[in-house]
């Protein structure tokens, strides 16, 4: 089959790759409809997380048809349209049991990677290095889907492909950061990053009842996507101060909850960013914090700080002391997708979360690797390049 | 005040020294106090469902014999902790580790998930010294 293979830094190719097959009586074998690029893949093709091997496929956020299902998969039969999950879990563990599944203890398969450099191994993920498992992606014809009646989920009748595709990854992520943020009616949430995560962390912000929503970015082309897809208020930190911006939106406190939807790739001016890019660039710092950073020291004294932009190692400067002084609760979680992606096919289904206008570029697979280019650069306005085995 | 500055660097290095041996005397205790202790695995379930049959399934049961055991039930309902230690040399704490992870899954999946292996056909240099970290990490970690 064709697949879009990691090659090297900045280099990704489609290539024939073998075909899939059923390895676990619980698998299922999915015909890819739509698989859509994500953020966190740069740091992919970035080299940001060194443990990929040329000829890896990549792509985690995706959906499609049931093709083959093994004996002991109960809920899918062939000819299903399903979305899957991007954290495959096994459903039984404590931490699948307890709604917790971008954690569960029996789906990562190289444990020792992240045991030795978080002191615990998350689950796996599709497409995502060895360091979380291994598996093989989405952009694909096909793929395996492990522990298949968990992890894929299907589409109700209502719910279109390209919006379907969302609630792999970037709609229960964002809503997660709301959910899991806390976010109460009345209060003002401030999400950094308008692209896809962003966004939909931001909806799902107004969905819970937030009085006000703002999101904070460079690009303008996605500052409007998001006023015009959900009304949201925007700030573009070339031309404002974050900071008195958000003060003088909130009278002066801060907002209540801060979601930093940008991860370890953060982009910003001045000292600060020549800073952590040479920290980074001599291994002093894996990550840069910037937005993080931001969003600690601009919340509110007693507020919430979520982090769901992707981080893999360790930071310099972190603000220990805002954290502790002001009060925050500060959290972070890769996404616990089959937790929410029922609950938010109903809010596609019902026209209350759309998604369609994240997908500004829907291209044959074979168009992969000139997708990932668009997408990484920002060219020709995109947000999300969307694949089409 | 050379014959002070002498004591001085005297005391200076003599506090090294004793500094390093304990350094290194303590970096051996932690050694030794990680090579003899139990690794342990939590299994989401109550203790007579993991000591009642099949007990100790997948590689565990082949170690038996081998390895000593030990179960208790895990705070809060959290299901059953599993302590395991080899009894000599014969077993690695690696096949332990291995053994202990796949007995957990067994026992709350009733299956071990396969990695997708082969994940490539031609992973360069940096992919096979990888693929040589890969191939430990089962047996490594934080048990």
């Amino acid at each position: 089959m064709r697949a879009l293979c990691w090659e090297g830094v900045n280099d990704v190719r489609v290539q024939d790759v073998p075909d899939p097959k059923i390895l676990n009586d619980g698998d299922l074998i999915l015909k890819v409809g739509l698989s859509t690029a994500c953020g966190s893949d740069l740091h992919l093709l970035t080299g940001h997380i060194p443990f990929m091997q040329a000829g890896d496929v990549i792509g985690h956020e995706f959906m499609g048809e049931v093709v083959e299902v093994g004996p002991d998969v109960t809920r899918h039969k062939p000819g299903d349209r399903v979305v899957v999950a991007s954290f495959i879990g096994c459903g039984q563990c404590y931490y699948c049991r307890n709604d917790l599944w971008s954690l569960c203890d029996n789906t990562n398969t190289n444990p020792g990677i992240t045991q030795a450099l978080w002191g615990a191994d998350p689950g796996g993920i599709f497409g995502y290095s060895h360091a979380m498992g291994g598996f093989k992606g989405s952009h694909a014809e096909y793929v395996r889907v492990p522990f298949a009646d968990h992890n894929a989920i299907a589409i109700p009748e209502a719910v279109d492909d390209l919006s379907a595709v969302f609630a792999s990854d970037s709609a229960p992520t964002g809503w997660m950061g709301a959910d899991l943020g806390g976010v109460r009616p009345g209060d003002v949430v401030a999400v950094w990053g308008s692209g896809a995560v962003g966004q939909m962390a931001a909806r799902s912000a107004q969905l819970h009842g937030a009085e006000r929503v703002v999101v904070i970015d460079r690009f303008d082309y996605r500052l409007r996507q998001a006023e015009n897809a959900f009304g949201l208020e925007t700030v573009n930190y070339e031309h404002v101060d974050v900071g008195a911006a958000l003060r003088e939106m909130t009278g002066g406190r801060g907002p209540d909850v801060c979601i930093e939807a940008v991860g370890c790739e953060a982009h910003s001016y001045g000292p600060q960013y020549a800073y952590d890019q040479v920290k980074s660039k001599l291994k002093l710092e894996t990550d840069r914090p910037i937005a993080v950073r931001e969003a600690i020291h601009n919340c509110r004294k007693g507020g919430t700080v979520f982090v769901l932009g992707v981080f893999s190692g360790v930071v310099d400067k972190f603000p220990l002391g805002a954290v502790m002084n002001k009060g925050l609760t500060l959290r972070g979680a890769q996404q616990h997708g089959q937790r929410y992606i029922p609950m938010l096919l109903d809010r596609m289904a019902s026209g209350e979360l759309t998604t369609t206008h994240l997908a500004t570029h829907v291209l044959p697979l074979e168009e992969g690797a000139r997708g990932y280019q668009l997408f990484k650069d920002k060219e020709d306005d995109c947000v999300r390049a969307v694949f089409r085995p | 005040m050379k014959a002070a500055m002498k004591a001085v660097a005297a005391t200076g290095v003599g506090a090294a020294v004793v500094v390093g041996r304990r350094m290194t005397a303590r970096r051996r205790a932690l050694r030794r106090g990680r090579s003899d202790h139990w690794l342990a695995v939590t299994v989401d379930r109550p203790l007579d469902a993991v000591t009642g049959p099949p007990r100790l399934p997948g590689p565990m049961g082949e170690l038996r014999g081998r390895v000593d055991v030990r179960f208790r039930p895990a705070p809060g309902g959290r299901g059953t902790e599993v302590l395991a230690v080899p009894k000599d040399d014969d077993v690695s704490r690696e096949d332990l580790r291995v053994a202990l992870r796949q007995m957990k899954s067994l026992l709350e999946t009733g299956t071990v998930i396969r990695p997708d292996t082969p994940s490539t056909t031609h992973p360069g240099p940096a992919g096979r010294v990888l693929r040589a970290v890969i191939g430990k990490s089962a047996g490594e970690g934080r048990l």
